[in-house]
């Protein structure tokens, strides 16, 4: 699957597990950085908040993607895709 | 290291929300640079874009200022012109099956609606970018490019458009206000006039190769 396509069809499943479990004021509009922000502040949730650490962790590590996919495949760009598949299962355990 | 400021910026096209595109062009890695405030590349990459002719290289040879150079050098106007764009078959079919999907999951009832009509904004403005490079002699590279297409350009009703646009910066920079409920009925009709469009666009693409 071209990388684009598939960074989309990841933040996808990601928000849609979030959107549809949590019971929250405001829906989780994207997983860049600031929409996370905005997300944890209008529903009070902290900097110590699991699930808002989670989501941080998988946003940098597909902005990540993004950048290296720019890149010659590498050793380092595979085991970030392990990494974002990691974060994801970890996220879905937390929600 | 090169930086340079390209797209809206570029164009003199500001308003409240528009942000400062950055692009900067390293050697390896520079772990200074943040890749949610900067486009990166390696010159090598950026080399072998120019030379497919690939969309974002026309983009930045037509909309780009250098705003830092660490040997003094403009690298990308030293480059020249890219390779003539070859790629709208395969790049308006990829955008075509992103606003798909998209439009599957609104149709289906989606928990994160923001999102998909973000991702259809952004299908939409894509489409319209590479149908001009491939078959017009004024590309357009704005966040309003689908609407910059003369007689071929995207109709449909205001406040769709506007609540398309609204829900792409809330996705990609948080900001605006939130939206709230939507009726599906006015929206999909216009959404389905957004997918004859593309429709169209990719016909005549193909058609042109």
């Amino acid at each position: 699957m071209d990388e684009f396509v598939s960074r989309m069809a990841t933040q996808r499943h990601v928000l849609d597990m979030v959107n549809s479990r949590l019971d929250l004021d405001e829906k989780l509009f994207g997983l860049s950085s600031s929409a996370i922000d905005r997300w944890a502040v209008n529903n009070r949730l902290g900097p110590s908040s699991s699930v808002v650490n989670l989501l941080k962790n998988i946003s940098s590590e597909l902005f990540f993607m993004a950048t290296r996919s720019q890149e010659p495949v590498s050793s380092e760009y595979e085991l970030r895709r392990d990494k974002i598949i990691a974060a994801v299962a970890a996220l879905a355990d937390a929600v | 290291m090169h930086i340079y400021a390209f797209g809206s910026i570029c164009r003199g096209d500001i308003s409240v929300d528009s942000d400062v595109d950055l692009l900067a062009l390293v050697e390896g890695r520079d772990s200074r640079l943040d890749p949610e405030k900067f486009s990166i590349y390696s010159y090598a990459r950026m080399l072998e874009l120019w030379e497919a002719g690939n969309a974002f290289a026309w983009h930045l040879s037509l909309e780009s200022r250098l705003i830092y150079a660490a040997d003094g050098t403009d690298f990308l106007r030293s480059l020249g012109s890219p390779s003539r764009y070859s790629g709208a078959v395969a790049d308006c079919l990829k955008f075509r099956d992103v606003f798909e999907s998209s439009f599957q999951s609104v149709q289906k009832g989606t928990p994160s609606l923001v999102f998909e009509l973000s991702t259809i904004f952004l299908a939409l403005r894509n489409i319209a970018t590479c149908y001009s490079l491939s078959r017009t002699d004024s590309p357009t590279f704005g966040r309003d490019s689908a609407r910059r297409l003369g007689p071929r350009s995207l109709d449909i009703d205001e406040n769709v458009y506007s609540l398309l646009m609204q829900a792409r910066l809330l996705s990609t920079r948080g900001a605006g206000d939130s939206i709230g409920d939507i009726d599906l009925a006015i929206l999909l009709p216009e959404l389905k006039r957004c997918r004859s469009w593309i429709e169209e666009l990719c016909h005549e693409v193909n058609l042109n190769g």
